[in-house]
């Protein structure tokens, strides 16, 4: 059997990890390694490995009141469906306005470049504040 | 990571291995700075070993080539694999700086 279909129902995992950087490596060794049982081509999964980056990442550098990180990534009908919620004061990240795109050299905006990778190497990101947490799942296709 | 600094044909080569993500990008910046911009020559960057890129890699490389083309230098890059390379036309960063297939190829653009 082949495709989405040997996908379905099967159970996702879930990381509840410390807020710092260190914690990425193990969130991305963990989904990786729970992907690797699945129909998930190359292709996908270094998006799912982008996307998990930049937001870990984030909570890591920047939300300095969240103690921790959950990771939870499920594969189900849609795709991949991954999901990053920190316990810090209520942030949107994917409401910041994208910087310009690139033009030339001299004028390209220096960092900033995080929240449009996300949006464009995904189908769908949203974020909810779920009771005391703040929660980004992305859903990726399989191929 | 790595990186591996070489002379070639009045270029710099810079030849990375490994991931350019958050904590690689972190650990090498300034000593992947200070082995290429001082020279200010026309500079390949060999992406054939990275095996990943995310948006801070992404700022260092245009970090370098800008600094280098305000010194009148170019930095093209050559040999990304496809799971970098998306990530480089994804983010545009192709358009500004661009990829070629091959070392010659990109020596060439470079020395033109």
């Amino acid at each position: 059997m082949t495709g989405t279909n040997s996908n379905l129902n099967r159970p996702g995992i879930a990381l509840r990890l410390p807020n710092r950087m260190a914690s990425l490596e193990q969130a991305r060794l963990a989904v990786i390694d729970y992907l690797r049982g699945f129909d998930v081509g190359a292709g996908p999964i270094n998006r799912i490995e982008v996307v998990l980056e930049e937001l870990v990442s984030n909570v890591a550098r920047h939300a300095k009141r969240a103690t921790s990180i959950t990771v939870e990534a499920n594969i189900g009908d849609q795709g991949v469906i991954l999901s990053v919620a920190d316990d810090g004061e209520a942030f949107n990240p994917l409401d910041k306005p994208d910087p310009a795109p690139f033009t030339t050299l001299e004028n390209a905006q220096l960092g900033g470049q995080g929240i449009p990778l996300i949006k464009r190497l995904t189908q769908q990101v949203r974020y909810d504040r779920k009771g005391q947490s703040n929660c980004v799942t992305a859903v990726f296709p399989l191929d | 990571m790595e990186f591996v600094i070489t002379e070639v044909g009045g270029a710099t080569k810079a030849a990375l291995t490994g991931r350019l993500d958050t904590a690689n990008v972190d650990k090498i910046e300034t000593t992947f700075s200070a082995s290429i911009l001082p020279q200010g020559r026309p500079t390949i960057l060999d992406l054939s070993n990275v095996t990943f890129i995310a948006s801070l890699g992404i700022r260092l490389l245009l970090t370098t080539a800008r600094t280098l083309g305000n010194r009148g230098a170019r930095l093209v890059m050559f040999g990304a694999t496809p799971a970098v390379a998306e990530i480089l036309e994804t983010t545009a960063l192709s358009d500004i700086i661009p990829i070629f297939r091959s070392e010659e190829e990109a020596l060439a653009a470079v020395t033109a």
